[in-house]
């Protein structure tokens, strides 16, 4: 499903952010990406859905070589890969059912359609009953929810999270977890960025990890060590 | 891909009132360097005008002393008549430069009492055979030194400062024009610019889940074409409002000679036509520019 080769990324005036890097991740998988802050991640990431080019390499999406998809076809790769951040990123002047419905109309999805899947998917995250609350009436986990129902309501085939446990207390990071795993076991491959020890182990899923921009490791049920 | 023409219209309407002072400068800066085209345009159609009116009149005037003889009036006749350049001479005697006389002066009889037909100079009107300034000015020099003669008038002296007087206004108003219709592009842009930083999370979800990018931008060019048109709309009014104080005061002055200057409202319909899509076109190269700098990466 995602696959780099010899992928290098350098920003200027800065160390190298990804050198040399080879992954093959499959259709269905649960992958962590692990490593101290710098080291990687969030770049591996970022390339993935084309917010970064790399300078050498290649990398494909779904079989396609996203290094030759022309500008104006970018956003349609984008619409089969939802995004989700430590910090949510939700829109604060709208509700929970309109940060999410959001996602659909601007990718010009019928209303009919719209009034259906966003109650289902707030239902799913287990938000049924706050579909009307602004962001700042929830707590962060719960925003973490809604973000992530965003990423998932157009039923991508990726989904990429960027550290989305960084910013909650353990408990709320279970839960999240647990929101994850089911949503990989509906078949969408999932690659999340972490540095939570305590996650990593107890998934027992996949781990690559990367240290100063080079793939260290790559097990599969790893641990953080 | 079917954009949602609610969703972009209410989007774009959004825009517009969420920063009102900076969308307020903007279509005023807009109107003003429009109205300075448009009173440039207006000037340059009175100017146009003004020619078409004099093109086949250009003539000049030879006029003869009070004193000359008749030989001597007979010798410039005789020279009129042998020039190449001349193709209509004709004389006015005494009595109808009276009658003239009297015309102009109807409103003052003082004057008229005061001057008698005798004091009165005879003159030839001459047509010449190429109705252009340059040519006509060295005609008139051949017959300047005459016996005989008082002076050459040319008709077309007095159009002809006017139509230089007039062309460099419109020409300085033109140029004015130009650099406020830069400047109202680039306060365009700053506008536009503002608005996407406005709404940059927005933008950045919109990104991340898969808007196209025209999907993104129309909103905003919208944005800058509505105040383009709605600048230009402004300056079509005082346009019509110039072409009307035009219009009063040579009606007050009874002064003919300017009414190509005082346009009808049909002949105003393609200067306005002209603002509109200036003004489209400046806020759509305003926005253009914003969108395709901040929102392309």
């Amino acid at each position: 499903m995602i696959k780099l080769e010899n992928v290098t990324k350098e920003y200027p005036g800065h160390s190298v952010a990804l050198k040399h890097a080879d992954a093959d991740i499959g259709k269905g998988e649960f992958v962590f990406l692990v490593g101290p802050s710098g080291s990687g991640k969030s770049t591996f990431l970022r390339l993935v859905n084309k917010q970064e080019n790399p300078d050498e390499g290649r990398i494909f999406v779904a079989g396609k070589d996203i290094g030759k998809l022309s500008s104006w076809k970018v956003p349609m790769l984008r619409r089969n890969i939802g995004s989700v951040f430590q910090d949510f990123k939700l829109l604060q002047n709208k509700t929970v059912a309109e940060n999410v419905s959001f996602a659909l109309e601007v990718i010009g999805r019928p209303r009919h359609v719209i009034k259906t899947q966003v109650p289902a998917i707030c239902e799913l995250v287990g938000l049924g009953d706050k579909a009307n609350k602004y962001p700042d009436q929830l707590s962060g986990g719960e925003q973490q929810r809604v973000s992530i129902a965003r990423a998932f309501v157009n039923r991508p085939l990726i989904l990429l999270a960027d550290e989305p446990t960084g910013n909650l207390d353990p408990q709320t990071a279970i839960g999240i977890m647990r929101l994850l795993d089911r949503i990989n076991k509906t078949g969408t491959t999932v690659v999340m960025a972490t540095h939570d020890r305590g996650i990593v182990d107890t998934m027992r899923q996949r781990v690559i990890e990367l240290s100063h921009g080079s793939i260290v490791r790559d097990e599969a049920q790893g641990v953080y060590e | 891909m079917a954009l949602r023409v609610d969703y972009i219209a209410k989007e774009t309407a959004n825009n517009l009132v969420r920063n009102p002072s900076l969308t307020i400068a903007t279509v005023l800066t807009v109107a003003v360097s429009l109205s300075l085209l448009g009173a440039a345009l207006l000037i340059q159609r009175g100017v146009d005008g003004l020619n078409e009116r004099f093109k086949d009149d250009v003539e000049f005037i030879v006029w003869i002393e009070p004193e000359a003889t008749q030989d001597q009036v007979d010798l410039v006749s005789r020279s009129l008549e042998e020039s190449s350049g001349v193709s209509d001479a004709r004389f006015v005697d005494r009595d109808e430069t009276y009658a003239e006389f009297i015309d102009f002066w109807e409103d003052s009889p003082e004057v008229i009492d005061a001057v008698g037909p005798e004091e009165l100079p005879t003159s030839f009107r001459v047509v010449p055979v190429v109705p252009d300034l340059a040519v006509v000015q060295a005609l008139g020099a051949e017959f300047d030194g005459l016996p005989g003669v008082l002076k050459i008038d040319f008709a077309g002296e007095y159009i002809k400062q006017l139509n230089e007087f007039t062309s460099i206004a419109s020409r300085i108003m033109l140029g004015a024009a130009v650099a406020s219709a830069v400047a109202s592009a680039m306060l365009m842009y700053n506008t536009i610019r503002t608005a996407l930083f406005a709404r940059r999370r927005e933008v950045e979800v919109m990104r991340l889940v898969g808007a196209s990018n025209w999907f993104i931008r129309i909103p905003f060019m919208l944005e800058g074409l509505f105040q383009g048109l709605i600048g230009a709309g402004l300056s079509v009014l005082s346009v019509y409002a110039l072409n009307r104080g035009i219009r009063n005061l040579l009606d007050s002055t009874q002064f003919r000679l300017l009414d190509s200057f005082a346009l009808e409202s049909a002949q105003l319909g393609p200067i306005a036509v002209w603002l509109l899509l200036c003004g489209a076109v400046i806020g759509f190269v305003g926005s253009g520019i914003a969108v395709s700098r901040y929102l392309d990466a």
